[in-house]
């Protein structure tokens, strides 16, 4: 009896097992429709936005489904977190056959050990030329070459600028941004107040607990640089210069007189978003494209009031450099779907599609966009980006140079909380990434 | 012949369950035993380099912070949860007020996502808007500031961690608790053993079991400890309050530092089974003679 309950159960079992593999197969045949090539995109949630319009209100129109209906092809689009598509492109890249044909890639990833498994573009682009690509300005392709080879094509780029509010601006008598990284400094301190309402008001606030960038962006200002990489691709580590130093020197200084937030160890670009649309920060730093959230009526207090103009230069008569990050179209050596994989980029790179995703919201690359009067009409902040961008930079990748920031990222938060004095930090820092590069 | 037949089946029945813990735990486990012997990252093919990393970790002394901060929060969280969780289980078992309303109360944090539940508290502790820091400020004098001391970070990611996993800990004693026959109490208060007596020679001796497997659990998971320390302070200031599953995770997904990163987990594992053992192998012998 208790034999045949038991032969009776794993009978039950195994049909609901044939049952559950046979639907599945079918369900994973329903989902390729016949005829059609799926082309993989991977990317962050954002370049699906600007290339399909997906964010309401956004005029561009979706540029890849119609290519795609155009081509018969099925789009499949994975999105993630800019960590986490770059940890799946290395996984894919690993793999014999990769099921991804287009990944999005940021510069700060471009080093040796990716650019190596992406496939050379250059035949592509002698076999099907894209439409005027010497326009794209020659620091804007920085970041998408290889031992001479072109493995990307730019599609989007993070210019960093400065929003100010110009409500509190004119409480404190200032009626225009700051122009130099003196100013910078001097209008922290001016700006760092308690409002007829009581609200207290920070001089400047970034994300500076998020990483390197904007705590190396406020050093840039002063013309700080941690390195330098020549054509051959030698890195000279140039931490320990009177620049960092003054920088330091004087973040320090705004940190002890609560200029900068408190928090500035920990504080991330959500806590820097709160404070500027409330108004418990003056000025912040953060890339042009922010200035639609900081005057959106939904979320700021100070809707038409947080304006944004280009960083700081060094002085009156010497540029800073204009950090920004470059987000790159490559097609992996591993791809299935090379050619279509191309022409989709030709398609996404076009001058006109340039225009309609700038549309849906993406920073173009190309500068002829930025005089396009539909994109002018809705962005007119865009003439100082552009004017921005002729100075913008990509910071270099080497070997081991996610390590190198986060040590600089260690040694500057020392110099500026307390931890170490600036000179000590900096020495430090210089000692440690020439170990660092010699490993 | 059917004897035979019938003393198969049972094994039978639980191979698929075997074979799922080969796959899913095994095979995997020997891999990063393996990888931890080996240099690699994305790309590349496997170098086998001995115990260099585990030379390099022993070397290292971020590696040697990590695991200091790892332990004191472990061992400071496990046993401060262990008191909490048993004077709370001993006011429910007496008899607390409203105790309907007070059991979601106290389980109310364990429904509570982790990630929801740490970016709470990082509001409230908030140095410029936090009304906890404020307030704790207001009663101490001091500058409560956790973002730019490792020590307050460290005091509250304890605390939340705890805060989170009491109710789990308060669960599994309770229940000990309540397992405990009426007639062994009766037969105390004819023998004439008071409250404390009772507590101390009864409850606690008889909930030896429940208390050890509460402690291996919680110490297990208390040795994973990352979304409280990545969501509140990233490892920072200054690298100051990184634990080992940070420690992982930067030379893993950052750094694709695999042979380092398997190594760290293999270190970890080993870590939480010592401790674990230590302690259970302590307390059991202390409860054995107390009986």
């Amino acid at each position: 009896m208790r034999t045949q309950k038991l032969r009776r159960m794993l009978t039950i079992c195994v049909v609901l097992l044939l049952v559950s593999a046979v639907s599945f197969a079918a369900g994973q045949k329903e989902d390729s429709p016949k005829g059609k090539v799926t082309l993989t995109l991977l990317s962050h949630s954002v370049h699906e936005n600007v290339a399909r319009g997906t964010v309401a209100g956004t005029t561009g129109g979706d540029i890849v489904g119609e290519w795609a209906e155009r081509n018969n092809v099925n789009i499949v689009w994975i999105t993630a977190g800019i960590d986490p598509v770059h940890e799946r492109l290395y996984r894919e890249l690993a793999l014999k056959e990769s099921s991804i044909d287009i990944a999005f890639i940021i510069d700060k990833y471009v080093d040796p050990r990716l650019t190596s498994q992406l496939e050379p573009l250059d035949p592509y682009l002698a076999k099907s030329p894209i439409e005027d690509l010497a326009e794209i300005p020659e620091n804007l392709l920085i970041a998408t070459k290889y031992k001479g080879n072109l493995i990307a094509i730019p599609y989007r780029h993070s210019l960093g600028g400065l929003h100010w509010n110009e409500v509190l601006f004119n409480e404190r008598g200032l009626t225009r941004p700051p122009k130099t990284a003196k100013e910078i400094f001097e209008y922290s301190k001016q700006l760092t107040y308690k409002r007829a309402d009581g609200t207290e008001v920070t001089g400047l606030v970034a994300n500076f607990g998020e990483g390197y960038a904007s705590i190396y962006r406020f050093l840039a200002d002063y013309g700080a640089k941690l390195f330098t990489v020549d054509e051959d691709g030698k890195v000279t580590i140039t931490a320990d210069t009177p620049e960092m130093i003054q920088g330091l020197t004087d973040l320090a200084t705004l940190y002890k007189a609560k200029a900068v937030p408190s928090n500035f160890a920990t504080i991330t670009i959500d806590d820097q978003n709160a404070m500027i649309t409330t108004g418990r920060a003056a000025m912040a730093f953060g890339p042009f494209a922010r200035y639609t959230v900081y005057n959106n009526p939904d979320v700021s207090e100070f809707p038409g009031s947080i304006k944004v103009t280009k960083h700081v230069d060094i002085d009156e008569h010497t540029p800073s450099d204009q950090i920004m990050e470059i987000w790159s179209m490559a097609i992996p050596k591993n791809s299935k779907n090379k050619d279509l994989a191309w022409d989709l980029i030709r398609e996404l790179s076009s001058k006109e599609n340039t225009v309609r995703a700038a549309l849906n919201g993406n920073s173009p690359v190309r500068p002829s966009t930025y005089v396009d009067p539909r994109v002018l009409e809705l962005y007119p902040w865009k003439i100082d980006e552009a004017e921005a961008l002729k100075n913008a930079t990509v910071l270099p990748a080497f070997d081991n140079s996610l390590e190198a920031w986060t040590i600089f990222q260690e040694e500057s938060q020392s110099a500026v909380i307390g931890a170490k004095s600036v000179q000590d930090a900096v020495k430090s820092l210089q000692t440690r990434l020439e170990k660092l590069l010699n490993k | 012949m059917k004897r035979k037949r019938e003393q198969i089946i049972p094994y039978l029945l639980l191979t698929p369950v075997h074979f799922v813990l080969l796959v899913v735990v095994g095979l995997p486990t020997l891999y990063i035993l393996w990888l931890s012997l080996n240099t690699s990252t994305w790309g590349t093919s496997l170098q086998f380099v001995g115990l260099e990393n585990y030379r390099q970790l022993f070397t290292d002394p971020y590696f040697w912070r990590a695991t200091l901060n790892t332990f004191l929060v472990v061992i400071g969280v496990v046993y401060i949860e262990m008191v909490l969780g048993l004077l709370l289980a001993t006011f429910f078992i007496k008899g607390v007020l409203a105790k309907k309303l007070m059991f979601p109360v106290i389980l109310m944090p364990y429904a509570i996502s982790p990630v929801v539940g740490v970016l709470i508290w990082k509001t409230l502790m908030d140095p410029n808007i936090g009304i906890v820091a404020r307030l704790l400020s207001m009663i101490t004098h001091s500058n409560v500031n956790y973002c730019v001391s490792p020590s307050q970070s460290l005091v509250l990611i304890g605390f939340i961690n705890l805060w989170l996993h009491l109710p789990f800990t308060f669960i599994l004693l309770y229940s000990g608790m309540l397992s405990i026959s009426e007639t062994i109490y009766e037969a105390a208060r004819i023998d004439g053993a008071d409250s404390f007596q009772i507590y101390f020679r009864i409850t606690l001796p008889l909930l030896t079991q429940t208390m050890l497997i509460t402690i291996i659990f919680r110490l297990v998971f208390a040795f994973r400890l990352f979304s409280e320390v990545w969501l509140l302070t990233r490892g920072g200031p200054i690298r100051k309050t990184e634990v080992m599953a940070v420690y992982l995770y930067q030379h893993a997904f950052r750094y694709g530092n695999f042979g380092i990163a398997a190594a760290t987990g293999w270190l970890m594992v080993i870590g939480s089974l010592l401790i674990a053992s230590l302690y259970l192998y302590q307390m059991q012998n202390r409860m054995s003679t107390k009986e």
